[in-house]
């Protein structure tokens, strides 16, 4: 116990210089902000950031970009609530109540109760944090590269199959991310490998760009050919209006505390993130109310519970991605890689290593959820207002800041390339029904996967039954295999017969 | 998650498999053949001592039968993909407007090659007017430069000099 106190003393010493604290603020506003605008998301925004993160210390990168993450899912839920249209997808499910409430009047009220749940969510998320990462890292630190490939696989396969329609897409993103993550030089033969004959790829995909490209530009190129552009009612409210009833607390509670159960178990799966967290704490909700017809109507248990449950698995979701280096979610592989970026090796032995920021981006956690609980009340107005800006005016100033962006990274305009390129590739991706969450993370983790697995059939001489060799790899590997044929049984299943 | 503008169905008579998905696992399995046979190019090895094309391979085949899989699978599916509004207004506008930037940003420098990027991309939307798209990207390259060069300090070229 003394151990866990001492680490929090560091991690708070860490997270409250001044340097960070002005991160910390500034990534949780910049994210609520964006989670605010509809179209854009946490991810864009990271990635948009990425290349500022190169000219600052990696801890208070982490933490910024952290915030951004985190204040998007409390911020997605201001236009949820406020015009019916989701500022982010994990809010998606908060404009069936909150939208109502709000055409009742009493969205304030939804917009107060919003940011309690999400601190609550947070909460709770963080605690499980806290105490489950040592106990997973110090079980992980026994693993060998073996053990390390049956995890990756597993991680990969779960983030590609657990939230999809159809699980052979899905696979195929993974399993190409992972092909892509391999361009450039072979680190133990020097060949060159699907360069294409470009000298600047020799160093691999930049990965900001790709970023930009599969999440920002395309998410532009998709918005911008269905927004028929219709002006957006200024919706004003009152710091009076925002107060709830007894009755109101009296019914959110319990929905914040199941919500954030919820939130903080779908979490920590990789690949099942804040959406399916808020969606399923909607339905559990729905379904123990006494009167589950109110839903839809205005209930204050579906906004409150699905908001806390997205703010708690956003929380998890930094389980494994800080214990076992495998993302929870795509923008966890992005900072994954802004670790990388830096030097720091993501993994079982990341807390051990860095401890400073292991516990100083914990500690920032806590502090970025008692900023935007204390922000956001009053600066509700702001953002109000903010959220009618016409996207005809929004999408050439992303554009440009991603060009200029992109191009800071390596002053090389073949990055500018790779933009366009991911950024139609993305486009058609979504078109074709792929999923581009999966394409990066193959892509994140390709080089690593293949070194470990270069490495356990090394140790091994060559024998492959060195996968199933250990408990910890065949509980690994068969998880995977249960995930694969349930995906495949659940997609039979769905199948509609041609008619 | 079908996210491509409005759910306008495919107009004509059901052909009992869906195009796209046909499409898209035809496309996985060629680029699971390309980088198949570039793998081999690059030499395999043995799994002991694995040459820089075992794992690409690996990766190739598994994409092989993947995309296969797609084909038959997916293919089957009956639920149409929507096409909705076109986009290719936005894709021209939007890619149209990088390539300006990478082109412009070496010569002439950040602040011609940001208002070139803005102006070009305003034309995603349909509502946009010259004027609108002008004064929005004046604004823009102002803010790009002070942010950008004064305020972060990155030493890139302002103005052609």
């Amino acid at each position: 116990m003394s151990d866990l106190f001492s680490n929090l003393y560091l991690g708070f010493s860490v997270a409250l210089s001044a340097q960070n604290l002005i991160y910390c603020t500034i990534g949780v506003v910049l994210g609520t902000f964006i989670g605010a605008l509809p179209g854009i998301g946490a991810l864009a925004a990271i990635a948009m950031l990425l290349p500022l993160t190169f000219y600052v210390e990696p801890t208070a990168a982490l933490i910024m970009l952290a915030g951004i993450y985190y204040g998007a899912a409390y911020g997605g839920s201001i236009s949820s609530i406020l015009l019916n249209l989701p500022g982010t997808a994990s809010t998606a499910v908060t404009c069936l109540d909150g939208y109502p409430m709000t055409k009742q009047g009493r969205g304030g009220v939804a917009l107060f109760i919003t940011a309690i749940a999400s601190f609550w969510g947070g909460l709770v998320g963080l605690l499980l944090l806290v105490t489950m990462t040592p106990f997973l890292v110090s079980f992980a630190l026994r693993f060998g590269a073996a053990e390390y490939v049956s995890m990756m696989v597993l991680g990969l396969v779960a983030a590609a199959l657990l939230s999809t329609e159809s699980p052979f897409k899905s696979l195929a993103m993974v399993v190409l991310g992972v092909t892509m993550g391999l361009i450039g030089t072979d680190v133990n033969t020097g060949q060159i490998r699907f360069a294409f004959g470009i000298p600047q790829l020799y160093e691999g995909l930049p990965i900001v760009a790709v970023a930009l490209g599969l999440f920002g530009i395309s998410e532009m190129i998709r918005t911008a050919a269905s927004r028929t552009g219709a002006p957006m009612e200024n919706r004003k409210v009152t710091f009076r209006s925002m107060i709830p009833s007894r009755a109101d607390w009296r019914r959110s509670w319990p929905a914040m505390l199941r919500g954030s159960g919820i939130g903080s178990f779908i979490g920590v799966l990789p690949g099942a993130g804040a959406l399916i967290a808020s969606f399923m704490a909607y339905a559990v909700e729905q379904r123990v109310h006494q009167r589950p017809e109110e839903f839809g109507k205005g209930a204050i248990e579906g906004v409150s519970a699905p908001e806390s449950s997205n703010n708690a698995a956003v929380q998890t979701a930094f389980i494994p991605t800080l214990a076992l280096g495998i993302p929870g979610d795509a923008a966890p592989a992005l900072l994954l890689a802004v670790m990388m970026i830096h030097g720091v090796t993501p993994g079982p032995q990341f807390m051990t290593t860095h401890p400073e920021m292991f516990w100083g981006l914990t500690a920032s956690f806590l502090i970025g959820n008692l900023l935007l609980l204390i922000l956001n009340i009053p600066l509700i107005g702001v953002w109000v207002r903010m959220i009618t800006i016409p996207y005809q005016t929004l999408l050439p100033i992303i554009v440009t800041l991603s060009c200029v962006g992109v191009y800071s990274v390596a002053y090389a305009p073949i990055h500018l390339y790779v933009l366009m390129a991911f950024g139609l590739l993305g486009f058609v991706m979504a078109f074709l029904q792929f999923s581009a969450a999966a394409l990066i993370l193959g892509i994140i983790l390709g080089p690593l996967l293949e070194e470990n697995f270069r490495r356990a059939l090394i140790i091994a001489r060559g024998d492959y039954s060195t996968f199933v060799g250990s408990p910890i790899s065949i509980a690994f590997l068969g998880l995977t295999a249960l995930i694969i044929a349930s995906a495949f049984f659940r997609a039979l299943r769905q199948r509609r017969p041609a008619p | 998650m079908n996210r491509t503008g409005h759910e306008a169905p495919l107009k004509g008579k059901p052909l009992g498999f869906e195009p796209v998905h046909f499409l898209a696992g035809l496309l996985v399995t060629a680029v699971g053949v390309y980088v198949l046979v570039n793998g081999f190019g690059y030499g395999i090895g043995t799994a002991r001592r694995m040459g820089a094309g075992y794992f690409p391979s690996v990766l190739g085949a598994l994409l092989v039968l993947i995309g296969i899989g797609i084909v038959v699978f997916d293919a089957r599916r009956a639920d149409p993909v929507a096409i909705g509004d076109s986009p290719v207004r936005s894709i021209l506008a939007i890619l149209a407007a990088i390539a300006t930037f990478a082109v412009l940003i070496r010569p002439l420098g950040l602040a011609l090659a940001a208002f070139a990027a803005a102006f070009i991309s305003s034309f995603a939307s349909e509502k946009v007017t010259a004027l609108g798209a002008a004064v929005t990207a004046i604004l823009v390259a102002l803010g790009a430069v002070l942010i950008f060069s004064y305020g972060i300090g990155l030493q890139m070229k302002v103005f052609p000099l």
